[in-house]
């Protein structure tokens, strides 16, 4: 049997392959986002499917690097800020790819999910530590890993959902020059993140009602008003006004795609902005908020 | 008026508008801050602060107002797409339907009862008819569900109103020897005060609800962990890298909490004395009452330069003789899980840490039970602590409803959004064979029904 010394020096040992593993998956993230500038330059069909194949071979390593972690921990890879970070843009990426391989010669939204998964893998090698940290017994419950993989899973597929809006927005339109050569199947491709949206709302609706009742069991109060749980809150009722808005003639195309993109930025201001609006407006937050 | 205005979507889509700007508001100001302390802390916007409640968005009767405008309108809408679903008719004109986007015409099918057999085929049952249209259906009816998931949300909103009047929740520290009382019972909930300031009367007390509890045991256990140096500057993350160095251990042995657990007696209304325990995730429950394991406090004594002196965990306090403040961490004691599978018993610690002004506190000194430190020319022992376990409890008849709410919302909007349903309308005019098709749900495919209907091609 290893000895303390001998399993610490281990431990070290696997952390230093991990977060070099993380920054290699990082770099394939951002040279996705090279060769999507590439394409949208160019107009190149070869660069678009390199990009997605691309992104599959990404997808592939960043799977390692997820189930390196999980061994490594020996718990769920989802806990500290440095870890969701990597989970969120892995579980983008592949619910990209999904959705991608429905359609034949579409690749351009693969510039804004790279770019987005590659912020994220940046951001958690720039701020965090790498350091492994035990389930604390606020999360020993069998709520957390419900609550986090659901709450990602919409996370994933909105910003799926936000991609396919900006490249709808900037270039989908029936008149746009290049609607043509991006390949888009049909000219209102706003139909596609709708529907992902409307994917997605149930699973942020579970999110937000297991976070609830997970509250509940663990400190007898379902709802607090802190700055996570209501910036959820917003993201949901964001949401929720798109899906209206979606229902409204005058409103369903325009308005409707500025409200989606509006939902992402909530979104992202749940993950990780929270406390970020009044330092920015210099209001003291006196919240002591764990990140 | 009033009703067409209240039962439009438009009116919906505004006031969830208005109420994402509160909730935006609420999470910029410190909720629940004292004003004199948010505006000694250097906070902006005091006037509109002191004029909306900020500080309390939440409870403030703006809010209130916007919730309740909110509730009206589902209650509307609910009333009035129940009097058009009632009357919903499933037919549409001939004319309108040529006009739709979603109808085709098939070629190659001369005789549509063959088309209807098919659709039959395909579990589809005829919905309504007329001499020219008939209408096929699949699926649960999605405006049922749409309107069950909305009138779950006025369900939720009623149970936060419930919460919000008659809720009331509050904290005990269980220290050794000491009982301590509590009561499922508040005069100070929202709806008696409001009893109160209506000249109702209002008990203070309700002995047949009080407990008594005591402490016998509260215990942490931790983990080992491993500490990393793991550097700051990004130039040496890069070099980690890219293998120009590797991951350095901190020497000292890291602990991490991996349980709280507080053992006591509770003794119930009627008299009877159990025993109990609770631990985070875990509440104890009885009769009515339950409790979570919340936190702990400790009070350390340390002998500074031979003298005695109290301090209470993170807070701040002074040494004689130096000029800074200084703070303790929580006292570590207890069982240990340490990497190789062995347990063992942490010798009671303490670190203590000089507090800074603008930054983080800084740990200067492992203070370890019985034993003398020398902290800048001050010696310094710690010689004691007592620890209390802090549990909370709440009497909420508000969670109950919400907990109904939830399941209808989130099983009708399932059904809602991951079902597939299809009304399918089947019509020919001048010889020639129409279909029209809308569906609902992600599972609905136009272009599969479509598909499955043989011998035809399609045009739109
Ligand atoms: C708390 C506020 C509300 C929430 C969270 C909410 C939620 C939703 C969601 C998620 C949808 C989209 C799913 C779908 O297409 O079925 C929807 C649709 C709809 N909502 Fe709401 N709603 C709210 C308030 C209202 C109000 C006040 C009205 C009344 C005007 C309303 C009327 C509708 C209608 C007519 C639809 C379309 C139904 C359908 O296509 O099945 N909603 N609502």
């Amino acid at each position: 049997m290893m000895g303390i010394e001998e399993l610490f020096q281990q431990e070290a040992y696997l952390l230093t392959i991990e977060v070099r593993l993380y920054w290699f998956v990082a770099v394939l993230y951002l040279s996705g986002a090279v060769l999507g500038v590439f394409y949208l330059v160019t107009l190149n069909r070869g660069a678009g499917r390199a990009l997605t194949s691309l992104l599959w071979f990404t997808a592939v390593v960043h799977t390692l690097l997820i189930v390196f972690r999980a061994v490594e921990g020996q718990r769920p890879p989802f806990q500290t800020l440095y870890e969701t970070l990597s989970w969120f843009a892995w579980s983008a990426t592949v619910t990209y790819l999904y959705v991608q391989s429905r359609w034949k010669e579409v690749h351009l939204p693969g510039l804004v999910v790279s770019v987005i998964s590659a912020g994220a893998c940046l951001f958690a090698l720039f701020t965090r530590s790498p350091e492994i940290v035990p389930i604390p017994p606020a999360l020993q419950s069998p709520w957390y890993e419900w609550h986090v993989v659901v709450a990602f899973a919409s996370y994933a597929v909105f910003v799926v959902s936000f991609s396919v809006e900006v490249v709808a927005l900037l270039y989908g339109n029936k008149n746009s020059l290049r609607s043509g050569a991006f390949g888009f199947p049909e000219p209102n491709f706003h139909r596609y993140s709708y529907r992902l949206v409307l994917f997605g709302f149930p699973l942020l609706t579970f999110a937000i009602f297991s976070g609830a009742a997970w509250a509940n069991d663990a400190w007898g109060r379902y709802w607090s008003w802190d700055p996570k749980e209501t910036w959820s809150l917003i993201t949901w009722t964001v949401y929720a006004i798109y899906l209206h808005t979606k229902t409204i003639p005058r409103w369903q195309g325009r308005v409707a795609s500025v409200i989606n993109l509006l939902g992402f930025v909530c979104m992202v201001m749940t993950f990780i902005g929270v406390n970020w609006l009044s330092k920015l407006l210099h209001i003291p937050s006196m919240h002591t908020y764990a990140m | 008026m009033i009703y067409r205005v209240f039962s439009s979507i438009k009116t919906s889509v505004w006031l969830l508008g208005a109420m994402t700007v509160c909730y935006v508001l609420g999470t910029i100001f410190p909720q629940g801050a004292d004003i004199e302390k948010y505006i000694s802390s250097g906070g902006r916007f005091q006037g509109a602060v002191r004029l909306f409640g900020l500080l309390n968005l939440f409870q403030s009767p703006l809010f209130l107002a916007l919730t309740l405008l909110l509730s009206l309108n589902l209650l509307v809408c609910i009333y009035d797409r129940f009097r058009r679903m009632k009357r919903r008719s499933e037919l549409i004109g001939i004319e309108a339907l040529l006009k739709a986007k979603n109808t085709y015409r098939l070629r190659g099918i001369k005789d549509i009862t063959v088309l209807e057999d098919q659709l039959l085929g395909q579990g589809f049952r005829l919905v309504d008819s007329t001499e020219d249209v008939r209408v096929f259906g699949r699926g649960f009816p999605y405006w049922w569900l749409s309107w069950a998931y909305h009138i779950g949300m006025v369900l939720a909103i009623i149970g936060c109103f419930v919460t919000f009047f008659t809720a009331f929740e509050g904290e005990v520290t269980l220290w050794p020897q000491k009982e301590e009382k509590i009561s499922l019972y508040s005069p100070d909930t929202r709806i008696n005060k409001l009893k109160k300031r209506l000249g109702l009367r209002v008990k203070e007390k309700e002995p047949e609800r009080e407990f008594s509890l005591l402490l016998e045991d509260f215990k942490t256990d931790y983990y080992q962990t491993i500490r990393i140096k793991y550097p700051k500057k990004l130039l040496s993350r890069l070099a980690i890298a890219t293998g120009f160095k590797g991951i350095e251990l901190q020497r000292d042995e890291g602990l991490y909490p991996k349980l709280y657990r507080t053992s006591f007696k509770i003794k119930i209304p009627e008299g009877e004395e159990i025993e109990a325990t609770t631990m985070v995730n875990h509440p104890f429950r009885t009769k009515g009452l339950t409790l979570y394991q919340m936190g702990y406090d400790q009070r350390v004594t340390l002998l500074i330069n031979g003298k005695e002196k109290e301090v209470e965990i993170f807070k701040p306090f002074e040494i004689e003789g130096l000029k800074e403040k200084f703070m303790l961490k929580a006292v570590q004691h207890g069982r240990v899980f340490r990497k190789d599978g062995t347990t063992s018993e942490v010798k009671p610690r303490v670190e203590l840490f000089r507090v800074k002004k603008f930054s983080r506190p800084e740990s200067i000194a492992m203070l370890y039970m019985g034993k003398a430190e020398d902290v800048k020319g001050v010696m310094i022992t710690f010689k004691d602590y007592k620890e209390g376990s802090v549990l909370s409890y709440r009497v909420d008849p508000g969670v109950w409803i919400i907990g109904i709410a939830a399941l209808f919302v989130f099983v009708g909007l399932c059904a809602r959004v991951y079902g597939g349903f299809y009304r399918v309308r089947v019509f020919q005019k001048q010889g020639e064979i129409y279909i029209n098709i809308s569906t609902r749900g992600l599972r609905a495919n136009r272009d599969k029904i479509l598909s499955r209907i043989s011998f035809a091609n399609k045009s739109a």
